[in-house]
């Protein structure tokens, strides 16, 4: 036992920090109802400011540390304050993308600006420590533990005691209605955000000397966050600490004890405890501790335009005309296009998904990569290829149904924050195992000889990707006119109405999650069938969240009407194609910026409403009012009187 | 005719954070009758529909329709099983036609909560479908606009399709949340004629949410009345008109200067 307190300590301090970042998302989550995916964005930029100010500036790092957490603490949350009050009336799947841009932006921003090695800053907290019985305790360790107890501990009382507190907790749920009661919930919004920036600031610069100044870690070090909140339910703030404190200490113990095992798979558990803490919370937790608030009075998306049969017939054909005699003039770029293609089909199940049921899956790459190594396993077991595709894709049918299920009874925001946990953990638990792509990362994959055709060139490989692809296409489409899919439509227009009327929306939620997890998993398999070798890096985490920015941003063609199958070429187009005409490295290196804030904008953009005139009529959210007496405002929309 | 259910609630609260919004409202509204739910703005009528439908959580209290205790069931099985409703901000699918509007519902309806019926159900399932949707058709005068994209009409003709669409799903109850709102005195009378003959034809239980009293006063048969959550009282019709205290609630102190303010 005793040789374990060390560890004991460490993981207290660690999961600390971690608690404090998780503390910071479930306030923000509770008073706006949007959950911030770029929480760990916001320790990223923290961390890099502080580098920025305290390594390159030489700062004093205590002055360092208080201009960061003025500037992206305190700033930050009145950035993300307006942005959340701009998504107050927004259905889910914007809310969940608006900070899916945010992160993307960000992401993309520090990476191309920094780059993408880890920078590293030394340790500035006070060295040395005390012994207590025969264990060493670090000073900054005691100091970390201090900020993060007291941070939270100073929460729960003014949550508990203060008016303004208690009033915060009603505001997400009925602003009008807090105002009627004199408390302004503007303010209360902004102090929230203020709050929540501000301790996941701290965490990023208390964990900078830590893990290094590492945008990648730092932003998904936020799943550590993700799994401390579940724990408290994503609403009780004393045991989101608690949890996250837990959390640090369980991993920090398994580190230690898992480090002889021979089993990369039991090795690397520790650092995925959160996401199956998140898992087992998803599960364990009644439906009513967990709900999503604020998401009964949201604006509705556009509704998608309904073209005469004759034009969409010539749409047809015209496309694919184009896409047949595309490699006569594609030449060297012609792989290009397959890629294109491939992505093409991970953006029409996204898109599936996205528009039509209303979700948001945050770790689609992973279902891609499922699909290429199952591929690539069959192939080795001489499957014929289009069987062994198909395969592909049926692999990821009963694992998308199990995600969907467990998050699914919920409501939409749990299957985005399932998805991106799942993304995080088949990548690092799973990717370099025997089950995927082994411990190099890389399976072989072969062309096929189909039909006699020599499809193993090229541009043969082109088409037989092009005819998988049109398929896959005519599927996403096909869903879209059976019952299913007047009824996903009709969730997209009204889900509260489909709901009233009787349909159970987590089945349809589920299906439609379903058909496009199969064609992820048939549109990865031949992802790697260009490059000829399934690779764990061409199925990134942060691509999935990359695609969902590219996918919304799209839609700024359609001014903002969601039409699947076309927003997933052109997000094909801009994705992977583009790449190859922009050879320009900030081209690439920004492209994600640009991209997400204009997912940003699409999300935030006033809804547009049909008027009685038939024009589109744009309505933004309504302001709350301040403080008026009740009955004033009572008199101005009382009834007729009834002489 | 099987005799529709009753709708009763029996000490419901809801609270939103330390808000208590209904505050244990009991209330009975019968099969075959109009029953009115009124208040001022923010007095707990809406949170009362959505408490029925299982939109909001309640911390206590039961919701019972007929025989059946609705309280563990969501929102969709609870339409499952007869409770339609409307919403005071409508709930249409503005991008389809107003015939697709009616159908739609029906296939709600009949897709419930089996995978295998949102597959491979058809637009057209039975001939009885076909009836309904052309008998709420004719009920709500909107046969001219059955092609028209919902999304595209006047809130008034919005109010006859949502209408239309409760009353052709198969509900054994409905719930109609100010479905008068934004329509001008004579639409209003014509949308009561629409619904009395409606109740008095089906033999459904209707509770009613609405701010237009004239409306109000002529098809209900009996009042609840709420004020900050609180059921302030219930009678009659004529009961509740003469009452001093709903008076108080509507108009405050001043009797006079609110009146003006309601005018404006």
């Amino acid at each position: 036992m005793t040789a374990l307190w060390p560890f004991i300590i460490a993981g207290v301090a660690d999961g600390a920090v971690y608690a404090l970042a998780a503390v910071g998302l479930v306030l923000t989550f509770r008073i706006s109802g949007v959950f911030n995916f770029a929480h760990g964005s916001v320790a990223a930029a923290s961390a890099y400011v502080f580098y920025e100010l305290h390594v390159n500036h030489g700062m004093a790092w205590g002055w360092a540390a208080l201009i960061t957490f003025v500037a992206v603490g305190v700033g930050g949350g009145l950035v993300l304050e307006r942005i959340a009050f701009w998504l107050s009336d927004a259905p889910t799947m914007l809310r969940v993308v608006a900070t899916v841009g945010i992160l993307v932006a960000l992401l993309s921003f520090l990476t191309g600006h920094y780059g993408s090695q880890s920078l590293f800053v030394d340790p500035y907290l006070p060295q040395g420590g005390v012994d207590v019985a025969s264990t060493r305790i670090q000073y900054s360790q005691m100091i970390t533990f201090a900020i993060g107890a007291v941070g939270t501990a100073a929460l729960y009382i003014f949550f508990k005691r203060a008016k303004l507190g208690i009033a915060m907790q009603a505001v997400v749920d009925n602003a009008p209605l807090v105002s009627l009661g004199g408390t302004n919930p503007v303010l209360v919004r902004r102090l929230a955000w203020m709050i929540g920036s501000c301790f996941v600031s701290v965490s990023g610069i208390l964990l900078a000397p830590d893990v290094g100044v590492d945008v990648n870690t730092l932003t998904l070090l936020v799943i550590s966050a993700f799994g401390a909140a579940a724990i408290g339910a994503f609403n009780n703030l004393p045991l989101t600490f608690a949890g996250g404190v837990a959390i640090g200490v369980v991993s920090s113990v398994m580190a230690y004890k898992t480090a002889s095992v021979d089993s990369d798979v039991v090795q690397g558990l520790y650092t995925n405890l959160p996401f199956i803490v998140l898992v087992i919370a998803l599960i364990a937790y009644p439906r009513r501790y967990l709900v999503e608030r604020g998401v009964e009075r949201v604006r509705r998306l556009r509704p998608a335009p309904v073209f005469p049969v004759p034009v969409r017939v010539l749409t047809v054909a015209g496309g694919l005309t184009l896409a047949l005699i595309l490699p006569s003039w594609a030449g060297a770029k012609i792989n290009s296009y397959t890629v294109g293609l491939c992505f093409v089909v991970i953006f029409a199940g996204l898109a599936l998904v996205l528009w039509t049921s209303g979700q948001v899956p945050l770790g689609q790459m992973a279902f891609a990569a499922i699909g290429a190594s199952t591929f690539a396993h069959l192939q080795n077991h001489n499957t014929p290829w289009l069987l062994g595709l198909l395969l592909s894709g049926f692999v990821l049918v009963p694992i998308a149904a199990v995600l969907a299920m467990l998050a699914i009874r919920l409501s939409g925001v749990y299957l985005a924050i399932l998805t991106f946990g799942f993304g995080i953990l088949i990548e690092r638990l799973f990717f370099t195992t025997g089950l995927m792509f082994g411990s190099s990362n890389v399976s072989e994959v072969g062309r096929p000889e189909l039909f006699g055709l020599p499809t193993d060139s090229d541009k043969g490989y082109y088409y037989a990707t092009l005819g998988v692809a049109v398929l896959c296409l005519a599927l996403v489409a096909a869903v879209r006119t059976t019952r299913l899919g007047r009824l996903l439509r009709g969730y997209g227009d009204s889900p509260a109405a489909v709901r009233a009327h009787g349909a159970d929306t987590t089945v349809m939620g589920v299906l439609a999650f379903c058909a496009s997890a199969f064609v992820s998993g048939i549109a990865g398999a031949l992802l790697a069938g260009v490059t000829g070798s399934a690779a764990g890096s061409s199925f990134s985490f942060t691509m999935s969240l990359t695609m969902i920015a590219v996918l919304v941003a799209c839609s700024v063609f359609t001014l903002g009407a969601p039409m699947p199958i076309t927003l997933s070429i052109l997000a094909g187009l801009v994705y992977q194609v583009s790449t190859a005409y922009f050879t320009n490295q900030s081209y690439i290196d920004y492209q994600g910026v640009v991209l997400g804030l204009v997912a940003i904008g699409v999300a935030c953009a006033p809804g547009i409403r049909a008027s009685a005139s038939g024009l589109p009529r744009l309505v933004r959210p309504e302001r709350p009012p301040g403080r008026s007496p009740a009955r004033a405002r009572w008199a101005a929309v009382a009834p007729r009187s009834a002489s | 005719m099987t005799r529709n259910p009753d709708l009763t609630l029996r000490s419901v609260t809801v609270r939103f954070g330390g808000v208590v919004a209904v505050d244990g409202l009991s209330l009975h509204a019968p099969a075959g009758a109009i029953t009115g739910l009124i208040g001022p703005n923010g007095a707990g009528k809406t949170t009362t529909f959505n408490a029925c439908t299982g939109s909001v959580p309640t911390v206590q209290g039961s919701v019972i329709l007929g025989d059946l205790v609705l309280d563990k069931h969501a929102s969709a099985r609870r339409a499952s099983l007869g409770l339609g409703r409307t919403f005071q901000r409508m709930e249409l699918w503005d991008s389809m036609t107003v015939e697709q509007n009616l159908e739609l519902g029906i296939e709600c309806f009949h897709a419930g909560s089996r995978p295998w019926d949102h597959v491979l159900g058809r637009r057209r399932q039975r001939g009885s479908d076909r009836r309904s949707v052309e008998e709420a058709v004719g009920r709500c005068g909107i046969g001219e606009l059955r092609g028209r994209t919902v999304g595209t009409l006047s809130t008034g003709q919005r109010r006859m399709v949502e209408l239309g669409r409760a009353m052709a799903a198969p509900f054994s109850f409905l719930l109609l949340d100010e479905p008068a709102s934004g329509l001008d005195a004579a639409e209003s009378e014509h949308f009561g004629t629409v619904l009395a003959s409606f109740v008095a034809d089906t033999g459904l239980g209707v509770l009613l949410v609405e701010h237009d009293m004239p409306l109000v006063a002529a098809v209900c048969s009996s009042i609840f009345v709420m004020e900050f959550g609180r059921l302030i009282f219930a009678g009659t019709t004529e009961e509740t008109m003469a009452s001093d205290v709903v008076r108080a609630a509507y108009l405050g102190e001043d009797k006079d200067a609110a009146k003006d303010g309601a005018h404006a």
